[in-house]
């Protein structure tokens, strides 16, 4: 059972701080869902954990089964069981979706090992149906010309078979219509299990009527400033986030906090 | 040059050198001329596989022209193996309503520097599908012209550069509508390796009162070679309101969104880079449906990218 540990991370992006001491710990067959408004640092918070070189992590770590990883290359991560739904999807015009997840597939194998294409072939057919994939989709080029949910769709189907331990899913339902959304959700449902984490993305209430998560967090100027169940989603939908700025004296202008580093043994202090 | 075994053992390949016919093809008629080597394919020959043709050893100052008939519907796979030459032309003339679909690849290796001239002519109606590989080795220039010559006809040209070591490709494409309704695309997806410089000139002109003609023109080309460069100028001339055109061109080094994608899915940086010069490759080779000509044209892909 894996475990994704992030501890007071700062993550800034040409100078401006992001992330202002992110604490999360997420284990194998936990369902995470955060929430926030517009601009708070949740895809932030996926892409760093990811290893995306446009961020820089200031201070704090990630560990994940207790070795951080804060040092490794976005492939070393993949490899290590970490996945990342993206929001949007690139398009790479010219690799065929097969090529692609093949050859994703096979980079996630041990080296002595090769990759049955029969089995993979049949793997491939059967996750395409699951999630009402049109037939063609093996021989088209990576996301190119596909519309918004089949974008999503194609993030689910890479899951679903690389089999990664930790997933974040950043807004996988946004492009989504309605039939579509339900396809995303049971499928990601029936992907639960003790060997996977998941961590949700998401603004509303409706990809969390399909998944159903285990803790709700609300993050909001680059912290996590509230957790709890369920309960916190149904009140989000209605009341939205001005209640809880309110009860955590959360004004719209408040500064950035940047920490600075006193040496090897120093703590945090923030400064402007 | 010596011809590579994996083009000539298909015993209904067409093999032309210099001036010599040495192995026939029963859908072409040959008739030669002064200075003119005229293959002519028609409608009355029924072709459901590719026709394969090699030319080896173009001569100096001779036209080599080849013609379909009206109402052709045929698939041709076209090797052009330069030889010791520093000019040579290429005639594709397309009688009304043909419909062809063309795989060209031009291979070898240039001593000096080679010019190719290249005329496309399309009737009423005819419909050009053809995608050209330059895979050849050294400085070569090529002028392309195109002529829409008749209402509703349709060119569909997609070229594949590949510049190694010192190479120099400069391509002239030139893309004339003079009939109404006529449309016409041009893909380029060219790569420039180690020094190699690679340019494009791209024309497309609609003439006065062609309207309801289309052109487009599209280039991508990365670049990756530290001392390697890509220049593309697209040029639209449109003398007639009633149209459609449009250019565009994206020309750099890798896409770092592409590459983090593709790592994020645990491919290594080399394997992500890999797979990404792949996606400008592999369209070209999978026009050819003949599996040996296929390891044939992956392996000069794999050798103009130098072993990559």
């Amino acid at each position: 059972m894996a475990t994704l540990e992030i501890r007071d991370l700062y993550v800034s992006v040409e100078e401006k701080m992001i992330l202002k001491g992110v604490n999360l710990t997420v284990k194998g067959g936990e369902t995470h869902a955060i929430m926030g408004p517009n601009g708070t640092g949740k895809s932030t918070l996926a892409s760093v954990v990811m290893g995306h070189p446009k961020y820089k992590i200031e201070s704090g770590s990630i560990l994940l089964n207790g070795s951080d990883i804060t040092e490794l290359a976005v492939d070393e991560r993949s490899r290590l069981g970490l996945f990342l739904g993206m929001q949007a999807p690139i398009e790479v015009p010219g690799v065929t979706n097969f090529d692609f997840v093949k050859t994703a597939v096979q980079a996630h194998m041990p080296q002595d090992k090769k990759l049955r294409i029969g089995k993979f072939i049949l793997d491939f057919e059967a996750a395409a149906k699951d999630l009402q994939m049109g037939s063609g989709l093996a021989h088209r080029y990576l996301n190119e010309g596909f519309s918004g949910g089949e974008k999503k769709r194609n993030e689910i189907l890479q899951m679903k078979l690389i089999k990664p331990s930790i997933a974040f899913l950043d807004e996988i339902d946004s492009g989504l219509d309605v039939d579509a959304l339900r396809v995303v959700g049971e499928n990601v449902t029936k992907m639960k299990s003790e060997a996977l984490g998941m961590v949700l993305i998401t603004h509303y209430q409706r990809l969390l009527d399909y998944i159903i998560p285990d803790y709700v967090h609300i993050m909001i100027k680059g912290e996590i400033v509230k957790t709890g169940g369920t309960e916190l989603i149904a009140k989000i939908d209605v009341e939205g986030y001005d209640w809880l700025k309110s009860e955590l004296g959360i004004t719209e202008l408040e500064e950035t906090k940047r920490p600075v580093s006193l040496g090897t043994c120093a703590t945090k202090v923030p400064v402007r | 040059m010596k011809l590579p075994s994996l083009l000539t053992e298909g015993q209904s390949t067409f093999i032309l050198d210099g001036n010599t016919v040495i192995q026939n093809h029963k859908a072409i008629k040959v008739v030669i001329e002064d200075d003119k080597f005229r293959l002519i394919m028609n409608k009355k020959i029924n072709q459901s596989n590719p026709i394969d043709i090699v030319l080896n050893n173009t001569l100096l100052k001779k036209e080599y022209a080849i013609e379909f008939g009206r109402g052709s519907d045929l698939r041709v796979n076209f090797f052009f193996v330069i030889g010791k030459p520093q000019s040579t032309q290429l005639n594709i003339i397309l009688k009304a309503e043909a419909k062809i679909d063309f795989n060209l690849v031009l291979i070898g290796k240039i001593k000096n520097s080679m010019i190719v001239d290249r005329f496309t002519t399309l009737n009423e109606n005819a419909s050009l599908k053809i995608t050209t590989g330059y895979l050849t080795h050294g400085i070569l220039k090529v002028n392309e012209s195109v002529l829409l010559k008749g209402s509703d006809s349709e060119f569909d040209g997609e070229n594949l550069v590949i510049g190694q070591n010192n190479d120099e490709v400069a391509i002239t494409q030139n893309v004339r509508h003079s009939a109404k309704r006529s449309s016409s695309l041009i893909h380029n997806s060219i790569v420039a390796n180690d020094a190699s410089k690679i340019k494009f000139d791209i024309y497309g002109t609609i003439d006065k009162t062609m309207e309801h003609s289309k052109c487009f023109q599209h280039s991508k080309g990365v670049i990756l070679g530290e001392k390697s460069w890509i220049e593309v100028d697209p040029k639209l001339i449109i003398n007639e309101y009633d149209v459609e055109a449009g250019h565009g061109a994206a020309i750099g080094q890798i896409n770092q969104d592409e590459l983090y994608y593709l790592s994020s899915r645990g491919l290594t940086e080399n394997h992500a880079k890999r797979l990404i010069i792949q996606g400008y490759t592999d369209p070209f080779i999978t026009k050819f449906v003949n599996m040996n000509h296929q390891r044939f044209v992956n392996q000069l892909i794999i050798r103009k990218m130098g072993g990559r």
